[in-house]
């Protein structure tokens, strides 16, 4: 027993804490990826993770499969991001100050984007169940059963977190990318359509966020608010783990999963408190978060 | 002596004989002349967890007001509803109330669907001394002190606790009592109710396991509460929070281990849940749609399903009933004069959309039915808004907190009491 609890709730908790930690990465991924190379500090970015929930609901309920609705979603709300960078966020990047007007468009995104979705399919929520097919338990830990559904988010982030890297790390887009992330001009210089690659970045940073949307649809309320909470939690992520790093993005996932799940035993609220002392600290003892990018965020 | 010619007295006798016309219907007579609508003030939280009940909470004062005007209006004069969103924050709510109040010159508020938005339009409304229609639940034996001006149509959290814990322990669910709760002020009364009934019933009260508001993901509270092992949980939580909780619930197997009774829900809830989300979980709620025993309540489906095209929620039939139940007094009446209004309100007995219901004169709150259901499975669902079955009517003022309990006098009205 601890603080009065058996040890299986404290694994359970843990267990738990891992897998919001999961869906907390993939949306990270996304936000740290565009912050590296584009500077932007996309704070749309939970709108994106909703409209992933809402087009894999679309493709749910038109086609009935699952699978589908995961490659639909992230597949199409990839390609709005793109043409957002190209018809809204390009003309920012020679405005007097980019990170700000970038901070400014993509609030106003947040803002406007959840009504067009209420527009478009009402206000109630739109059920996503779970697919039949991973309803069931996999295994207990203590009394509670721990649903197939989980182990699936697990594997599919223990799959796809790999996949990301060895793209950003050992191909050649990849190296573009960080290229690009270090100085574009010089890139330019090597005749790489660098705006392109810009445009592929945005919408594959959006991509990913949907993704997160699709995947975490089937266990929360899928409503047209849904993104605003995760974002400001995602913030925290990537400002602990590290603005633009792909291993911070992931250890300040898990932190922040488990520091939210685990305190959530001895209070409530107190996760929501915690995160933010724990973003404090980080800032005040390295600015550029755990991982970060040697002068990001410390000048 | 003066000529008249025949043009003169033609148009002196129509000018005449249409001023006596006029007179004679008051009515007609403002209408013709211009006189100012009656304004509805309105206030909703279309943006933030509750949004999606909060349009359709519109639509029920909107068919309120639709009604009043096509029957004539109130004192003959034409009633308009003036909405405005409370942002689901209390600052903004006190904001636009006052901006309705001074620059829409309004003479009536009606809103909110949370805690903090109703005690925000309360203490204005004692401020500023005008009629406010408290759409949701309301807490203010809980948190604040009621305002004389403060009317409601719906529930009590405590209320509803009271209902479903009598309701738990005539089914003999089981001794062991445990409560899951969003923290604020409404399931925080709410606990107040579980507390007592479970001490009036001998349940064994196993206490509660409080959330933060708003939330959505209740993955880490359900082990706290299969820890405790409880035979009955009650859930008092709403909106895309509810929705969370339920689908998870059944995803953790907690609806397997216990009985669900969840305080209050909504069919915009179920819906959002999905089809056959709420099989086997009870729960309450101040209305039901499909009961339509009263000739007025089919009036008012049909007229929400034209306009929503979709059931209404109970929050739409309140909002109908409270609107309707002020306006039509102020008729009875044949005045808008707020003190008045609140003497002829305090103890009146009335019938819209469910049997009699009755303002309770001490404390302003409502005796009246409360729904008690239990979700359909899909198999038995008969339409697209067909969730659930009413189990149960409980109805009763031992239901509510008693006047002295409160601080009030039981004999006394509240606009006669300090």
């Amino acid at each position: 027993m601890f603080l009065g609890y058996p040890a299986e709730i404290w694994v359970l908790q843990l267990f738990i804490g891992l897998v919001n930690g999961c869906v907390f990465i993939l949306m990270a991924l996304g936000l740290s990826i565009i912050f590296g190379l584009m500077g932007i500090i996309n704070f749309g970015h939970g709108i994106f993770y909703m409209m992933g929930a809402y087009a894999g609901y679309t493709t749910y309920v038109t086609t009935g499969s699952f699978w589908l609705a995961l490659l639909v979603a992230p597949l199409v709300c990839g390609l709005v991001g793109a043409a957002i960078e190209r018809g809204l966020l390009r003309k920012i990047y020679t405005a007097k100050n980019p990170l700000f007007s970038g901070v400014l468009v993509t609030y106003g995104l947040s803002i406007l984007v959840p009504d067009l979705i209420r527009l478009l399919y009402g206000r109630p929520g739109k059920p996503f169940p779970i697919p039949e097919y991973l309803k069931q338990g996999f295994f207990k830990i203590g009394r509670t059963e721990i649903g197939e559904y989980r182990i699936f988010v697990l594997a599919v982030t223990a799959l796809l977190v790999p996949c990301l890297w060895y793209v950003l790390n050992r191909t050649n887009l990849g190296m573009i990318i960080r290229a690009g992330s270090t100085d574009n001009l010089m890139v330019q210089a090597l005749g790489i359509n660098v705006s392109r690659i810009w445009t592929f970045t945005f919408g594959f940073g959006i991509a990913l966020a949907a993704f997160a949307g699709a995947v975490a649809a089937p266990l929360f309320a899928v409503v047209p608010e849904m993104g605003a909470a995760i974002l400001i939690q995602n913030f925290i992520v990537v400002v602990v783990g590290g603005m633009g790093s792909f291993a911070g993005a992931i250890v300040g996932g898990l932190l922040v999963g488990q520091v939210l799940s685990l305190t959530s035993l001895v209070y409530d609220v107190l996760g929501d408190v915690i995160i933010y002392v724990l973003m404090a600290a980080v800032l005040l003892v390295r600015p550029r978060g755990l991982f970060g990018q040697e002068g990001v965020f410390e000048k | 002596m003066t000529h008249i010619t025949r043009r003169v007295f033609l148009k002196t006798s129509a000018i005449m004989g249409g001023a006596v016309t006029l007179s004679a219907f008051p009515y007609v007579s403002r209408l013709a002349l211009g006189q100012s609508p009656i304004k509805w003030g309105s206030l909703h939280p279309f943006t933030g967890a509750y949004a999606s009940e909060a349009i359709d909470q519109r639509a029920g004062v909107e068919i309120a007001l639709e009604e009043i005007n096509a029957e004539g209006g109130v004192l003959g004069r034409k009633v308009e509803g003036v909405f405005r969103d409370t942002e689901f924050n209390p600052a903004a709510t006190k904001r636009k109330a006052v901006e309705l109040l001074e620059n829409e010159k309004v003479d009536f508020i009606g809103g909110s669907l949370v805690g903090f938005e109703e005690i925000a339009l309360n203490e204005l409304a004692c401020k500023h001394g005008f009629i406010y229609a408290n759409y949701p639940q309301h807490i203010l034996s809980f948190k604040g002190k009621l305002c004389k001006y403060f009317f409601t149509a719906n529930l009590t959290p405590f209320q509803l606790a009271t209902a479903a814990g009598r309701f738990a322990a005539k089914q003999g669910w089981g001794k062991r009592w445990h409560m899951l709760g969003d923290n604020y002020s409404w399931p925080q009364m709410a606990l107040r109710g579980y507390e007592k009934v479970a001490k009036e019933m001998g349940a064994d009260w196993t206490g509660v396991t409080w959330a933060p508001f708003p939330t959505q993901d209740y993955s880490s509270q359900i082990p706290k509460i299969q820890a405790v092992r409880p035979d009955v949980l009650f859930v008092t939580n709403f909106g895309a929070d509810q929705v969370g909780f339920v689908k998870q619930a059944r995803e953790f197997g907690l609806t397997k281990q216990m009985r669900i009774s969840i305080t209050n829900t909504e069919v915009t809830v179920a819906e959002a849940v999905g089809k056959g989300g709420f099989e086997g979980i009870h729960a309450g709620m101040p209305w039901y749609w499909e009961e339509q025993s009263n000739p007025r309540a089919k009036k008012f489906v049909d007229a929400f399903m034209k306009k929503r095209n979709r059931a209404p929620m109970a929050y739409s039939g309140t909002a109908y009933t409270l609107v309707r139940l002020i306006l039509d007094t102020a008729n009875e009446i044949k005045s808008l004069d707020k003190d008045k209004l609140v003497r002829a309100l305090e103890g009146k007995k009335f019938t819209y959309l469910k049997g009699e219901e009755q303002v309770r004169g001490c404390d302003h709150a409502v005796i009246t039915d409360i729904y008690y259901t239990v979700g359909k499975p899909a198999s038995a669902m008969k339409g697209q808004f067909d969730f659930f079955t009413v189990v149960q009517k409980l109805s009763g003022e031992e239901l509510l907190e008693s006047c002295e309990s409160q601080g009030w006098d039981p004999k006394k009205p509240a606009s006669a009491q300090s």
